[in-house]
């Protein structure tokens, strides 16, 4: 299957991607250790970070797979 | 909802029930799994007491200052330790930290020994005053002493839980996380193979299999959508249906595989000649049918001309040359309807109409529509016309051009309408041949016919009377019979009664026609040849059916005066009959130029609007008696025979 990075991230899925992975990255690496478990926080660390990357390159595999389109302009 | 949601839904709902379940018993089983490892390690705490106190105890040699070094270890810690006897008497406590746990010792000792005595559990979880306490009790080893340990719940017991509680959530996290996207996975793959069955079956269901054309249904389907964006647009559409001519004979004679092949070229060459926008479908057989989006009439022509042109090329089907006539029908949105159904009926009647005219293609008109719903009312008020009598007979008088007398009347039906007023003859007759009314309205007329002609007859007057046929009158075999029953009721002689019949339907079926004539002519009944020299009448035939009258078609007659070759025809006419011995009778004579001429032309006799108009038979005979061509008619002439005695 050849993957063409077309966009398909838009622009309010992007926002709320990046304000999700910035909590959840927070929350496992941030001052206070509100996750204090270390193999937690690598879990939401990694999730955390492909959603950022995601959300970045405005591109989600996923939704290639399933042919979801947040990105208005089609 | 289309089935890829539906699916993703289902799958996004079982990954999160089973996240749901694994929650909730996590959620249960964490505390009991914090406490059992709590007890676990007071157990061992307390087995590991016991063996350091088993000796001294063995030996009675546990002193205080054994327990006052226990006190010392224990101090600063909340945790309680108790010895005691079979019996249950405390025989040394480890002294606790505070006041608060130096009261609770007491109240704990009580508690622990009702847990134990009571049930064989050596170990659980107590409630003492605002503490609680989890404890476990082991046996000294070859004494009768037990230690009870116990420990209140503290934060270790609260980090368990709680980083149990943390990798269980970040488990459920990247367990569903990993759920959902499988989850989206398949579902997405299996909505794609379904849609992908499902599109083949659609297009299996709306396609021709052998063209690869629309075929009927969706050609509706596209025509509903043009339809509507037509009528928002104030756009029209044409509409064509067109079939090849004569392709059964490619079938019949070469064979289905043969057809189906020469189906497929034809639907490609003109598919070609179609515009982008233009949407060509098969309708079944060779029936195809092309949609025009914005197209009036003068742009149809044009297309229409496109594909005659296309197809005027020859088709190679193995090796085969074969040329493909075909006829097109147009029907045009929103003049010929506004309904795909009424658009597709209306160009396939054009589509008739084209190839019964042989030409390539015709506009729907609503007037030549068999169908249509002036038409429809007519057949039956037609039924009830014949039955309550609102037919009327009118007489056109024919008059010997020889002795200048009238000779003789055609009897034209004409129809009262209680609506419509008098309705012409050509548009119910055609009418009455297609429905089947003809046979009644024949009786009706014959009927009729020969009771005036003897009705005149005993009142003097030896008129011959001439009832046109049909060619659906000519497949009726009874019809001599009956015919021969009325003459008999109303006591006319054979010979008083002409029967008009046109060339083309004698040639219809001409072996039925002769069968009939020459019964008819058996029975003394006279036979006339109508319209003569406009359709195609075989001599032979004629000769052979002893035919007594050919009546010239008005057209040449009144032709005469602008056309010599007229002039010629009729006498062409006029000579064969009176080689055939027929008698001969122009149509159409409308001036005395035309009569003289006729006249001249040894023409036997003459009928037109110069004579008279068909009149009713009160009419007819004020005619007859004001104008000098009546003077004979009270005696017979010699078209008329004499009466009966």
């Amino acid at each position: 299957m050849a993957i063409r990075l077309k966009k398909n991230i838009g622009t309010l899925d992007m926002l709320l991607r990046i304000g999700i992975s910035a909590v959840l990255l927070y929350a496992a690496l941030g001052p206070g250790h509100v996750i204090h478990d270390d193999f937690a926080a690598g879990v939401v660390t990694v999730l955390a970070t492909l959603n950022l990357v995601a959300a970045v390159l405005r591109f989600c595999p996923l939704y290639l797979v399933t042919g979801i389109n947040t990105c208005r302009t089609d | 909802m289309s089935i890829r949601t539906q699916l993703l839904a289902a799958f996004v709902g079982v990954v999160l029930l089973a996240l749901g379940i694994f929650g909730t018993v996590a959620y249960w089983l964490l505390p009991d799994a914090a406490k059992n490892a709590d007890t676990l390690l007071l157990q061992q705490f307390g087995r590991e007491i016991g063996d350091r106190l088993s000796r001294p105890v063995a030996s009675g040699a546990l002193n205080d200052a054994m327990l006052t070094a226990l006190r010392r270890r224990l101090t600063g810690s909340d945790t309680i330790v108790l010895v005691e006897d079979k019996q249950g008497r405390l025989v040394a406590v480890s002294a606790a930290g505070d006041a608060r746990v130096k009261q609770d010792t007491d109240r704990l000792l009580k508690a622990t020994r009702t847990a134990s005595s009571r049930a064989v559990r050596n170990h659980g979880v107590l409630d003492v005053g605002n503490a609680r306490y989890s404890w476990a009790t082991s046996p000294i080893t070859g004494t009768p002493y037990s230690v009870t340990v116990a420990h209140p719940f503290t934060e270790e017991y609260e980090q368990f839980s709680s980083t149990l509680w943390v990798r269980l959530v970040a488990t459920g996290l990247f367990v569903m996380w990993v759920a959902v996207w499988a989850a989206l996975v398949i579902a997405s793959v299996i909505a794609r193979r379904l849609n992908e069955k499902n599109a083949a079956l659609t297009y299996q269901a709306h396609h021709d299999g052998l063209t690869g054309l629309p075929n009927r249904t969706l050609l509706h389907r596209h025509l509903q959508s043009l339809i509507r964006s037509a009528s928002q647009h104030g756009e029209s559409i044409a509409l064509f249906v067109m079939d090849l001519d004569r392709f059964k004979d490619v079938n019949d004679t070469l064979g289905h595989p043969f057809g189906d092949q020469l189906l497929q070229l034809v639907g490609q060459r003109v598919s070609a000649s179609l515009r982008a926008d233009d949407i060509m479908a098969r309708l079944g057989g060779d029936e195809f049918a092309v949609a025009l989006p914005a197209t009036g009439r003068k742009q149809a022509v044009t297309c229409a001309m496109r594909i005659l042109h296309a197809l005027e090329q020859p088709f190679v089907v193995e090796g085969l040359t074969l040329d493909v006539k075909t006829s097109i029908g147009i029907a045009v949105y929103p003049e010929h309807g506004e309904a795909p159904d009424r658009m597709v009926q209306h160009a396939d009647t054009a589509m008739y109409k084209a190839k019964k005219a042989g030409v390539g293609y015709r506009f729907y008109d609503p007037d030549e529509d068999p169908h249509s719903l002036r038409r429809l009312t007519l057949t039956g008020e037609l039924r009830r016309g014949i039955e309550h009598n609102q037919l009327v007979l009118y007489y056109q008088p024919k008059v010997d051009l020889k002795t200048h007398r009238a000779m003789g009347v055609e009897a034209l039906v004409r129809w009262h309408h209680p609506q419509h007023g008098l309705v012409p003859p050509d548009e119910f007759i055609p009418l009455a041949e297609r429905t089947g009314l003809i046979r009644p309205l024949t009786e009706w007329v014959l009927n009729e016919a020969v009771r005036q002609s003897s009705v005149w007859r005993r009142r003097g007057l030896y008129l011959s009377v001439a009832v046109n046929l049909s060619a659906y009158n000519l497949k009726h075999p009874l019809l001599p019979t009956e015919i021969g029953a009325l003459l008999q009721t109303w006591d006319v002689p054979a010979s008083a009664l002409v029967l008009e019949l046109t060339e083309s339907a004698m040639m219809e079926d001409p072996e039925l026609a002769t069968d009939i004539v020459r019964r008819m002519d058996s029975m003394g009944l006279r036979i006339a040849v109508d319209d003569f020299g406009t359709g195609y009448s075989s001599l032979a035939h004629l000769q052979r059916l002893s035919v007594h009258e050919l009546k010239i078609d008005k057209s040449f007659v009144i032709g005469m005066d602008a056309d010599d070759s007229n002039v010629v025809i009729v006498r062409s006419i006029v000579d064969l009959a009176h080689n055939l011995g027929c008698r001969v009778v122009a149509e159409g004579v409308e001036n005395s130029d035309g009569l003289r001429a006729l006249e001249a032309l040894g023409c036997d006799g003459a009928q037109g609007y110069y004579l008279s108009r068909p009149l009713p038979a009160s009419a007819l005979e004020s005619w007859l008696a004001q104008t000098g061509w009546g003077r004979a008619f009270t005696s017979p002439v010699r078209a008329v025979g004499p009466p009966s005695p």
